[in-house]
């Protein structure tokens, strides 16, 4: 159970850190790297609340080893707006009312944020297919997928 | 940080295929195969599994291609991810079978994690044996884990864990072959004969193999495909019951046809008397009657992980006709 | 007519930024320096004494730097009804007996998780195992295993109401039935697990950040239990990620452990439960055996209602000695009845606790009453939205159990809903089998109080309180006890001041939940947020106003009747550009009072003991049946809400959809499935929540009424609007089918059987053999 050095690269930024071979990435990002946007609700992969993008892909960080996640380009919430305002989709959910507890807004704007650079113009079945894998016990997802539809009509996937 | 963490583990990285070869032999069944991850790590969150090393096949390059070889085969590595399934435009061409049966896994997140070969090396599913190490503590072992008895069949004398990867049908329809590796080398397997129907070891692979790739022969001309899986809630549960079809109809009469179900028992269900029965056969009532019970005859559901027997084979009977339906119209 | 400029609009919540951006902090997020990780053990077993608990093995870990069991605690019981002693039934860690599998036994706190984990599995407790009674009915036996010795026969609590004489009015009625409806037991799964962070002062002062819907309950009941004096105990509630009645219970072994652990180890101590602790352990929504027997006349108005409720409490109280009641008064809305009569007992089995969950009791009730009045309706060849219209309680009418109809838009509701969604045209011409799939569409109906008019314990507090500091900038501090838990409170309240006052959003700053700074507030329960803090927050703000207007009534040298507030400035009426900002009135009051700030206070407490007002709705759902496999899709709801006048329409759109889809799952796949005491599904894999390929187009209308009560005339809309899910759902199956569920939730096996069953019959006799198919 040594700790090993790893060198992951997040939001653009390298990040050396110390990791056992029994850390996921979620609990990396949450506990050495501060990044406290990725949400744990499940640790089993089940509820999609981890989901961090990997390599322009969202995937579960709960479930991805920190030493798996290597050489790999890491994109977290954080990663998403900039200091100068929002990005696109989360103005959209802003707007729409679609946060309530929020506590899976972070996951679901990385899914959503995938789903339109794939497909600039999804349909109303598609976004729901998209983030089918996101559990929300707030909103029945309505306002969700309104901010989607939203974000993709002002061009945030273009 | 709470108690679902991994338990401590030794991972390694192999950068070649002997490298991995070499530790598996060492280890044995001491060391789990790391690819997707996404059924592997539950089992060792949950101390389902007592292996504590983890051998990670996505450092092998050549494990995450698609190729064609000669013989216009088509193989599919190791690390190969169901998302990558649904974006290759050969398997899109050549087998929308595949790529309808890899859409219908779980969800997203999972399907750019998790691999073709993964869902095909998935441990069965029960709802008592996939429980945390706290839940067991207020009972005794299942078959599954060293005891002996089965609590999802009250009075079992087996295990009955179900076998649940939705892409097994497909491949099975389409007569994949397996490339199993271990120390002596690669052996050659069909998907079909891959399976036991042992629920505490569903797979036949040695301790010391695993698999690392899967190959498909270019499908032939004149044949229709179609899959549907039943769950609750869509592709994200596991299949209540899901069904390949594959059809060469001759007007309306059935020149050939392939059906192959899995979800429904404790191992995949390849429908050979139903087949038998309906070559040569027209297509109408009395003909499809005929082969739902059939098909329910050699399919045995089972009752377990969300549904009875009587839903089950209600909709095994639904999706035969279905597909059918949809690959031969009855005009 | 609205003519506010802030009440009432569609405006994004005042988090949401912070929350798309994972700026928002969740008390997981949080952490102190030294901090351990805490973990909890639980009992394996349903029934057990503890004979002995072995801790010395986990002592020697390496990292581990305290383990607590019940005899480091004062032994002091709790429940969150603390005014019976027969409701504080719960040691908060067990003491000499166990009564469910998961309930709490010792706690380890230590450097990491893996020197946590491998403490835990160290901890030796030697149980003696005891006959355990997992069913309501065997433990009610007299020979049955006591959970409890002031409990005889297991009876947690029974309840009755009696109003004129039912017996005698059912000889009277054209129509009588009696049905015999069951529920499940479902959980509130709210996406943060629950979770407390607790560190210690050398002053002996402790401070617990946790995950909690009732701050002021957790300080008072953390007093208790630890014997301090509850005021020496700050209980800060960072962002909650839902609670749905789950996490308002006061107190739970989470905080509790983590507080304990803390001052053991003299470090800050984070405990966070993993999911499967979560089902298996944490508070459920009561599963209940409802018989219900209604009479009504020729036409179809109700005129008397038999009630028996049994409900599976579980192992200890909770919240539930109340469901017992509220099951009993829920199901008197929407409709008017005469003569009523209500039997309810709770029961305890070896069974995790139930407690509140989202409709507390009217889920359950509601899910009996529209399906009965269905039945009746169909009996008596009456459509079921004409039959509802008849009976709905209007304003000025008072319910059954006693409930003060201040204002209603039913009725409204029910001519709104059934006109958007072709109730009458649908019902006619499209409920006719196409291939294997049917259509049906169903009606449910809903009446909520409007928050709970009393406390849990007994205290002088105001039910809400707000605090409003100016600062010298014109900017406003408001200061609330009120619970946001996602629902939206903290914007609902800033809106109010800012409308009041004239001020943008941005300049009101507010600080929720916090015991040491804000005022007492009972919490997020009851749907009591938006009208309680709501009224307190609208009189601080008038009182501000009236501090503001004097001093910009001398300096216009106007009459401070005739001012206004708009857009930061304050001015006569009519003339606004004769003003005086907001800021400089602020300033001026500071010098006139040698600088003493302006800080005003503002309460409420509800004029009636039940509620203050109530809100309504009606629902319309169509559903599409697959009648080979008795699969089913549904396809559309139609709501029309009366939650009086909308503070924020997004936000009442977001409570309906979000009670539809829990109200749906609720209905057709949710259930916590158990062997012997034992959960058998605790996970999101196995408890089947909706997910957003699931759930179907939802069309909203708001019913606006003018209620007397509500802050700018808001009623609640958190709860009312989950109970008709479930009947809607279930009379639309019946519409499609012709099989009745009773029993939910409704599955594909139980559709299957039913239409099974209706096929032999329909072979025996023909009368309706035209129905369907």
């Amino acid at each position: 159970m040594e700790n090993r050095l790893i060198e992951l690269t997040v939001n653009g930024e390298i990040r050396e850190v110390a990791v056992k071979a029994n850390d996921t990435l979620l609990e990396v990002l949450r506990e050495k790297l501060d990044l406290i946007g990725t949400k744990e609700a499940c640790s089993m992969g089940e509820c999609g609340a981890c989901t961090v993008l990997i390599d322009h892909k969202p995937v579960l960080s709960c479930l991805t080893l920190a030493v798996d996640a290597t050489g790999k380009e890491i994109i977290t919430i954080e990663g998403v707006s900039s200091p100068k305002g929002l990005d696109a989709v989360q103005e959209s959910f802003v707007n729409k009312g679609a946060v309530q507890c929020g506590f899976c807004t972070p996951g679901i704007v990385l899914t959503a944020k995938d789903l339109l650079s794939r497909n600039p113009n999804p349909s109303d079945e598609q976004i729901r297919e998209a983030i089918s894998g996101n559990l929300c016990r707030c909103t029945g997802y309505t306002k969700i997928v309104e901010a989607i539809q939203a974000a993709a009509e002002g061009g945030a996937g273009k | 940080m709470n108690s679902y963490r991994l338990p401590k583990l030794t991972c390694f990285q192999p950068k070649t295929i002997e490298e991995a070869i070499e530790v598996k032999k060492e280890f044995g069944k001491d060391a789990v195969i790391l690819a997707g991850g996404t059924d592997v790590l539950p089992l060792l969150k949950r101390r389902n599994i007592g292996a504590r090393t983890v051998i990670n096949l996505k450092t092998i390059p050549e494990f995450s291609r698609i190729s064609s070889g000669d013989n216009g085969k088509i193989k599919i590595g190791a690390t190969v991810t169901l998302r990558d399934i649904m974006d290759s435009e050969l398997i899109v061409g050549s087998f929308p079978l595949l790529v309808e049966a890899a859409v219908s896994v779980a969800y997203n997140q999972i399907r750019n994690m998790a691999t073709l070969i993964g869902n095909l090396c998935v441990d069965n599913k029960c709802t008592y044996y996939n429980q945390s190490k706290f839940w067991w503590q207020s009972r005794g072992d299942c078959f599954k884990r060293g005891g002996n008895q089965c609590y999802e069949v009250k009075g079992g004398k087996q295990c009955y864990a179900l076998a649940v990867g939705d892409t097994v049908p497909a491949l099975i329809a389409l007569d994949a072959e397996l490339s199993i590796i271990g120390p002596n080398g690669v052996r050659r397997a069909t998907v079909a004969e891959f399976y036991t129907g042992n629920g505490c070891k569903p797979h036949q692979l040695a301790d010391d193999e695993f698999v690392c790739a899967v190959e498909l022969s270019a499908s032939s001309d004149g044949w229709r495909n179609g899959f549907l899986k039943k769950s609750v809630r869509g592709a994200v549960d596991f299949a209540l019951a899901a069904m390949a079809m594959r059809l060469r109809p001759n007007g309306r009469k059935i020149e050939d046809i392939r059906i192959v179900l899995n979800g429904v028992s404790v191992k995949p269900v390849k429908a050979k008397m139903t087949r038998s029965y309906l070559i040569g056969k027209d297509i109408n009532k009395d003909t499809i009657d005929a082969a739902v019970k059939l098909i329910l005859k050699e399919s045995v559901p089972l009752s377990s992980i969300g549904t009875t027997v009587a839903v089950r084979r209600k909709m095994i009977a639904a999706m035969f006709e279905d597909l059918l339906g949809r690959l031969n119209p009855i005009p | 007519m609205n003519t506010h400029r802030i009440i009432g609009k569609r405006l994004p919540r005042i988090d949401s930024k912070d929350k798309v951006t994972g700026k928002a902090l969740y008390t997981d997020d949080m952490s102190l320096p030294g901090m351990l990780c805490g973990l909890i053990l639980r009992s394996p077993l349903p029934h057990a004494k503890i004979i002995r608990i072995d801790r010395s093995k986990a002592l020697n870990v390496s990292g581990v730097k305290a383990i607590v069991t019940a005899e480091d605690t004062p032994k002091i019981k709790f429940g969150i009804i603390s005014r019976s002693a027969k409701y504080m039934d719960e040691y908060p860690l067990a003491v000499d007996k166990v009564r469910f599998i998961g309930e709490e036994v010792a706690a380890v706190a230590a450097t990491d998780a893996d020197a946590a984990m491998e403490a835990l599995d160290l901890i030796e407790v030697q149980y003696e195992e005891l006959p355990a009674v997992f069913d309501p009915e065997e433990a009610q036996n007299p020979a049955a295993p006591q959970l409890h010795d002031h409990a005889p026969l297991n009876i947690s609590r029974e309840y009755h109401i009696k109003k004129g004489d039912p017996a005698v009015a059912f000889n009277q009625c054209a129509l009588v039935r009696e049905d015999t409806f069951t529920t499940q037991s479902a959980i509130h799964a709210y996406m943060e697990p629950r979770v407390a962070l607790a560190c210690w002062g050398k002053g002996g002062a402790l401070t617990v950040y946790t995950s909690t819907q009732t701050p002021y309950y957790v300080q008072q009941h953390l007093g208790r239990t630890l014997d301090i004096n509850p005021d020496n105990i700050r209980v800060i509630k960072p962002h909650v990620g839902g609670g749905f009645g789950g996490k308002s219970d006061g107190l739970s072994a989470v905080e509790f452990c983590a507080a304990l652990l803390a001052r053991h180890a003299d470090r800050p101590v984070k405990i966070v439960c993993s999911r499967d602790e979560e089902f298996a352990a944490a508070r459920r929504k009561h599963p209940v055996a409802i018989t219900m027997k209604t009479g009504v006349n020729k036409n179809g108005i109700i005129v008397a209602r038999q009630c028996k409720a049994v409900l599976d409490g579980g192992a200890y109280c909770s919240l539930g000695p109340l469901t017992t009641i509220l099951m009993g008064t829920f199901q008197t809305l929407p409709f008017g009845f005469e003569h009523y009569q209500y039997d309810g007992y709770r029961i305890y089995t070896n069974k995790p606790p139930c407690g509140a969950m989202r409709g507390h009791g009217g889920p359950q009730v509601h899910f009996a009453q529209d399906i009965q009045l269905d039945m009746i309706a169909e009996a008596l060849g009456l459509d079921p939205v004409e039959m509802a219209m008849k009976n709905g309680l209007q304003t000025g009418d008072q319910s059954a159990a006693g409930f003060k109809i201040v204002s209603s838009g039913f009725q409204e509701c029910l001519q709104t809903v059934s006109a958007k969604a072709g109730w009458k045209q649908n019902r006619k011409s499209k409920n006719k089998p196409c291939g294997p799939k049917a259509y049906g569409i169903g009606l449910g109906c809903g009446g909520f109080p409007s928050g709970a008019g009393f406390y849990f314990n007994k205290t002088t507090s105001a039910h809400s309180s707000v605090i409003i500091k100016a600062g010298e900038g014109g900017g406003l501090n408001v200061l609330t006890g009120a619970s946001d838990i996602g629902q939206g409170s903290d914007s609902v309240i800033c809106q109010i001041v800012a409308e009041v006052l004239g001020l943008p959003l941005e300049d009101i700053h507010l600080t929720s939940a916090d015991t040491q700074l804000t005022p007492p507030d009972m919490g997020t329960y009851s749907s009591r947020v938006t009208v309680a803090a709501g009224n307190a927050a609208l009189n601080a703000s008038k009182a501000a106003r009236d501090e503001i207007f004097r001093i910009a009534a001398d300096h216009l040298e106007a009459n401070p009747d005739d001012l206004v507030a708009n857009d930061r400035r304050i001015y006569v009426d009519g003339s606004p550009d004769r003003f005086i900002s907001f800021a400089d009135a602020v300033n001026q009051f500071q010098k006139k009072n040698d600088g003493s700030p302006l800080l005003v206070k503002g309460s409420y407490n509800s004029p009636d003991p039940l509620s203050p007002t109530y809100s309504f709705g009606a629902y319309i759902c169509e559903v599409e049946v697959d009648l080979r496999t008795g699969e089913f899709k549904i396809l559309r709801f139609s709501v029309a809400h009366d939650c009086g006048q909308p503070l924020n329409p997004m936000s009442v759109e977001g409570q309906i959809e979000g009670c539809i889809g829990m109200g749906m799952g609720y209905a057709i796949q949710e259930q916590l499935d158990f062997e012997d005491g034992q959960t058998l599904n605790p996970s999101f894999m196995g408890y089947s929540l909706p997910l957003a390929n699931q759930m179907p187009e939802i069309n909203i209308t708001h019913i606006v009424t003018e209620d007397p009560h509500g802050p700018f005339g808001a009623k609640e809309t958190g709860e009312g609007s989950l109970d008709p899910a479930a009947p809607a759902i279930c009379n639309a199956i019946y519409n499609a089918t012709g099989v009745r569920i009773l029993d939910l939730p409704v599955t594909a096996e139980k559709i299957l059987k039913g239409l099974k069953k209706k096929e032999s019959q329909d072979g025996k006799s023909t009368d309706r053999a035209d129905r369907k198919r």
